[in-house]
C-alpha cells in the first residue's frame, strides 16, 4: 500500500519538475482560494508583531530618540549633496542622449502566507494581476532585495526569496563593478557566485542587481559580501527576510521605448546620437529608482509597513525637492534606518 | 471517540441505530480532516513576525499522527496523502513530498500505537518524536532527489524541534473535539 502512495508521490514529484501546467494550475488555484482567508486570519499575528513592536520601542525611546537626532543631523547635509549630484547627473545624462531604463512602478502589498516549509522559502502576497503585477517582478522592502514573483493570480502572487534554492538573480558588485549570480542555498545567507575567475572580490563590498535580463531593475540594494566558502561568497542580506509582513514590488516596464525626438539634436561623443531616448527636460530630475550602470545606487523608498492594502504608485518625484533621500553612509545607501 | 451505538431493536429505533453507526463510519473521517486542514492553515501563517522561527511547525503532521493514534480508522491512507497534497501546495513545496510524508507517518502512527496502546501524554509525544522522525528522513530523501543534491538537514531538524515542543498545544487542543 505504502508502495503505491510512494510511487504516485513521485510521479506528482517528476511532473512538478517538469513544471506540468496542470499543477502549477491546482498550486495557483489554491493561492487565490486561500489568500483571502489567511489574509484574514493573518490579522491577529499582525497586531500580535504590532504589540510586541511598540513595546520593544517603549524601552529604547531616548536611545532610539538620540540616535535619530544624530542621523538627521548627518542626512541633512547628504541631502543636499544627493539633490547636487541628481541635477547635475540629469543634465550630463541628457547631454550625453543617455538610454533611460524604462519607467518603474511599485505595488505595495502585504504578506498573507509564509510558507514554513523547511526546503522552499516563498510567500503569497495579497496582489496579483488585479494590479498589474506579473511574474518576474522584483520585491523588495525597506532596506533590499527580498525576491521576485514567481505566479500570479487576480488578487495573490507568490514571491520566491532570494534564499530559496531556485533563486537566481544576476548581481553586480560595488564599486568594482564584476558581475555575479546571487544563488539561493535555503539558508539565510545566499552565495554569490559564477564569478570570472579573476574577479577582484573583497569581503565587506556591496552587491545591487545588475539588471541583466531586465526583469529587475539595476542598483536594487542586495547585501554585503562575507566569508569565502566552496562555491563563491557569503551574502549578508540588507532585506530582512525573516521579518517582512509588507512588501513592494516592482513593476519594470520592458516595453520598447518609443522613439522621442530630443530637444535639439544632441550628438554624444560616442556616437549615440541615433539612438532613440526619452525627451527629458534638463531641469528634472531622472525617474527614481533608475540607474545608470556604474552610477550611484537606487533610491529605495522604505516600505510604508501601515499600509494595509495594495497601493499603486509612481515614484518619480514631481520635483526636486520630494526626492527620496540618500545615505551613502547607510550600509544600503537608503536614508533612514527602521 | 466510540461511537455511540445502539443495539438494533425492531422497527424503526434499530434501522435509526444503524443508520447513524453507517452514518457515523461515512463521514467518521470528516472531522479529523477539517481540524487537520485548520491545523494546515494555521501553519502558513507568518509566524515569523512574532518572533518565532520563519520555519513554521509541521501542525499538519501532527493532526494526522494525533488521528491515527486517537482513532486510526478517521485517518485512512488516502486521506493522509491528500492532506499532504494540500500541505505541498500550500506551503509550496515540491508536489507529492509531504504527501508521501503524511503517508508514512500514518503508518508509522499505527504501528506505535499498536504496541504502546498507553493513553499518556508522555508516551504519545515520544511516539510523535518516532513518527516525525521516520516522515522527516523521508522527506529529506525525496527533497534531495527532487533538487538533485544532498540538501542541509538543518531546516528539517529545526522544524522538528519546533512541532514536537508544539505537541502539548495541538494534542489538547485535538482532544477537546469530539
Amino acid at each position: 500500500m505504502f508502495a503505491s502512495f510512494l510511487a504516485f508521490s513521485m510521479a506528482l514529484l517528476i511532473l512538478d519538475r517538469a513544471e506540468a501546467s496542470v499543477i502549477d494550475k491546482a498550486r495557483s488555484a489554491l493561492d487565490e482560494m486561500t489568500a483571502p482567508l489567511l489574509g484574514w486570519l493573518n490579522g491577529p499575528v499582525t497586531a500580535v508583531q504590532g504589540w510586541t513592536d511598540r513595546a520593544q520601542h517603549y524601552f529604547s525611546l531616548y536611545e532610539e530618540n538620540q540616535r535619530l537626532r544624530a542621523e538627521l543631523e548627518d542626512l541633512r547635509e547628504w541631502r543636499d549633496v544627493a539633490l547636487k549630484l541628481e541635477r547635475k547627473t540629469a543634465r550630463y545624462e541628457a547631454l550625453l542622449n543617455v538610454k533611460l531604463e524604462p519607467g518603474i512602478r511599485y505595488v505595495t502589498a502585504r504578506v498573507t502566507n509564509d510558507t514554513g516549509g523547511p526546503f522552499v522559502k516563498t510567500f503569497l502576497t495579497n496582489s496579483g494581476t488585479n494590479d498589474g503585477l506579473r511574474p518576474g517582478n522584483g520585491a523588495i522592502d525597506s532596506r533590499g532585495l527580498v525576491g521576485r514573483v514567481v505566479s500570479v493570480q487576480d488578487a495573490a502572487s507568490r514571491i520566491l526569496l532570494v534564499t530559496d534554492l531556485n533563486s537566481r538573480v544576476p548581481v553586480r558588485m560595488e564599486p568594482s563593478g564584476e558581475r555575479g549570480l546571487l544563488v539561493g542555498t535555503n539558508l539565510d545567507e545566499p552565495v554569490l557566485s559564477f564569478l570570472r575567475p579573476d574577479a577582484v572580490v573583497t569581503v565587506g563590498d556591496r552587491i545591487v542587481t545588475s539588471g541583466d535580463g531586465g526583469q529587475i531593475p539595476a542598483g536594487i540594494p542586495v547585501g554585503l559580501i562575507g566569508e569565502e566558502v566552496r562555491n563563491g561568497y557569503r551574502v549578508s542580506l540588507f532585506a530582512d527576510i525573516n521579518n517582512v509582513s509588507v512588501v513592494r514590488l516592482i513593476d519594470f516596464d520592458r516595453r520598447p521605448i518609443a522613439p522621442v525626438v530630443a530637444d535639439g539634436p544632441a550628438t554624444g561623443p560616442q556616437g549615440i546620437a541615433d539612438q532613440p531616448v526619452r525627451g527629458q527636460n534638463l531641469d528634472t530630475p531622472p525617474a527614481a529608482g533608475v540607474q545608470p550602470e556604474g552610477g550611484q545606487p537606487a533610491r529605495v523608498q522604505p516600505a510604508s509597513g501601515s499600509e494595509a492594502e495594495s497601493v499603486e504608485e509612481d515614484d518619480r518625484p514631481a520635483d526636486a525637492s520630494e526626492a527620496p533621500i540618500i545615505d551613502p553612509a547607510a550600509p544600503n545607501g537608503v536614508g533612514g534606518a527602521e | 471517540m466510540s461511537t455511540p451505538y445502539r443495539r438494533s431493536s425492531p422497527g424503526r429505533a434499530g434501522s435509526f441505530s444503524v443508520n447513524r453507526e453507517a452514518l457515523s463510519q461515512g463521514i467518521g473521517w470528516l472531522v479529523p480532516a477539517l481540524t487537520t486542514l485548520t491545523f494546515l492553515v494555521f501553519s502558513a501563517l507568518p509566524w515569523g513576525l512574532i518572533g518565532l522561527p520563519r520555519t513554521a511547525p509541521a501542525l499538519g503532521l501532527m493532526a494526522v499522527y494525533i488521528w491515527a493514534v486517537r482513532r486510526p480508522s478517521s485517518m485512512p491512507l488516502g486521506l493522509a496523502f491528500g492532506l499532504g497534497l494540500v500541505q505541498d501546495l500550500l506551503w509550496g513545496e515540491p508536489l507529492g513530498l509531504w504527501g508521501a510524508g503524511f503517508v508514512a507517518g500514518t503508518m508509522a502512527a499505527r504501528a506505535v500505537h499498536t504496541p504502546f496502546h498507553v493513553d499518556s501524554l508522555t508516551v504519545h509525544w515520544l511516539g510523535f518524536l518516532y513518527v516525525l522522525g521516520v516522515t522527516s528522513v523521508l522527506v529529506w530523501l525525496l527533497a534531495c532527489l527532487y533538487y538533485g543534491q544532498f540538501l542541509s538537514f538543518g531546516p528539517l531538524l529545526g522544524q522538528g524541534l519546533l512541532t514536537a515542543a508544539f505537541y502539548p498545544v495541538g494534542a489538547f487542543l485535538l482532544r477537546s473535539v469530539r
